[in-house]
């Protein structure tokens, strides 16, 4: 795993801190399970009272809209992130690798 | 066969040196012919290959930028390495003209393929180093479009530039072009004075006299 950390000073509500570990440590199990690559990046930037995570991987990727947005890891992802008040955005195609924003504001 | 790279390595860390030099001979393109632990001695080398590695922090109190602007001022092609990222050095180095940067993470076929590309007249941009760019806080930074910005802070998060591109609605050979384009933007403004030496050595080429400022 490549990782890139920069500003991250501000200490998080235990609970968002929580959800979002959780959320990053589930689309690396994705990586893992799904993208048929051992490699990853995880950067996390800090600032403005809040934090923005990526997990990008160059896999096989999918194809966001044929996946149902109600089952498996990214229902649970999505859903333990949004109930501390934080914002997920995933981006995919084919062969293009997979990228999972999860961001959180004060 | 293509021809054999030659490269030369300047770094503090002795045993970093010795790791290197052991795995570059295993290369059938690459060769280390010139090792250094500072600037001053690399330059008083009689072997100086072109292209040089270049440790950030060579822990002698020397300025990184000042390092890469010697190296580069005697026709030197800089690749600079760091263990730890340090977005304002990073930021100095490459508008001292370094040709790339890599973070020491890395393996070392990264810093091979690096080097393979500068040798080829190429300027790549590893994901680190756009990363790095794109926290740039510095308030003398250059001037980057809002699109130029996205491009780097795409490309920074580990995507290549076929997923940049179609995050951005953007070909793929487009993104490339934005991430040149940054790396010049950072090379100019690191070089204010070579310009004015090169409009003065045009100005002397067009005929004008030695003494005569350039017309404002």
């Amino acid at each position: 795993m490549h990782s890139q950390f920069h500003d991250l000073s501000d200490r998080l509500p235990e609970d968002v801190e929580q959800a979002l570990t959780n959320a990053v440590s589930e689309a690396l199990t994705n990586v893992t399970k799904h993208a048929g690559t051992d490699e990853a990046w995880l950067t996390a930037v800090g600032g403005d009272g809040g934090v923005t995570l990526k997990v990008v991987d160059r896999g096989r990727g999918f194809r966001p809209e044929a996946v149902n947005p109600g089952r498996g890891l990214l229902r649970e992802l999505r859903h333990c992130v949004v109930e501390v008040g934080g914002r997920v955005a995933i981006d995919s195609a084919p062969d293009q690798g997979t990228m999972v924003e999860v961001s959180w504001r004060r | 066969m293509a021809a054999m790279i030659e490269i030369g390595a300047i770094d503090n860390d002795q045993m970093l040196l010795e790791g290197m030099s052991a795995w570059m001979s295993r290369l059938p393109d690459i060769t280390l012919t010139a090792l250094a632990v500072s600037v001053d001695e690399f330059l008083a080398a009689t072997r100086r290959p072109r292209i040089v590695i270049l440790d950030l922090n060579l822990e002698n109190f020397t300025d990184p930028a000042d390092n890469v602007r010697r190296l580069v001022a005697v026709g030197h092609t800089v690749v600079v390495v760091s263990v730890i990222p340090d977005p304002v050095y990073i930021a100095a180095t490459t508008e001292a003209g370094a040709s790339a940067y890599v973070l020491k993470a890395n393996n070392l076929g990264v810093l091979a393929d690096v080097i393979r590309q500068v040798a080829a007249g190429e300027t790549p941009m590893t994901t680190e180093h756009a990363f790095w760019l794109g926290r740039d806080a510095r308030p003398e930074r250059p001037h980057l479009s809002a699109r130029e910005r996205e491009v780097l802070v795409s490309y920074g998060s580990g995507c290549t530039v076929e997923a940049v591109g179609r995050v951005l609605g953007i070909a793929p050979g487009t993104v490339r072009t934005y991430l040149d384009r940054i790396k010049e933007k950072y090379a100019r403004a690191g070089r204010p004075i070579e310009h004015r030496v090169q409009f003065l050595d045009r100005a002397r080429e067009d005929g004008f006299g030695r003494g005569r400022l350039p017309p404002k």
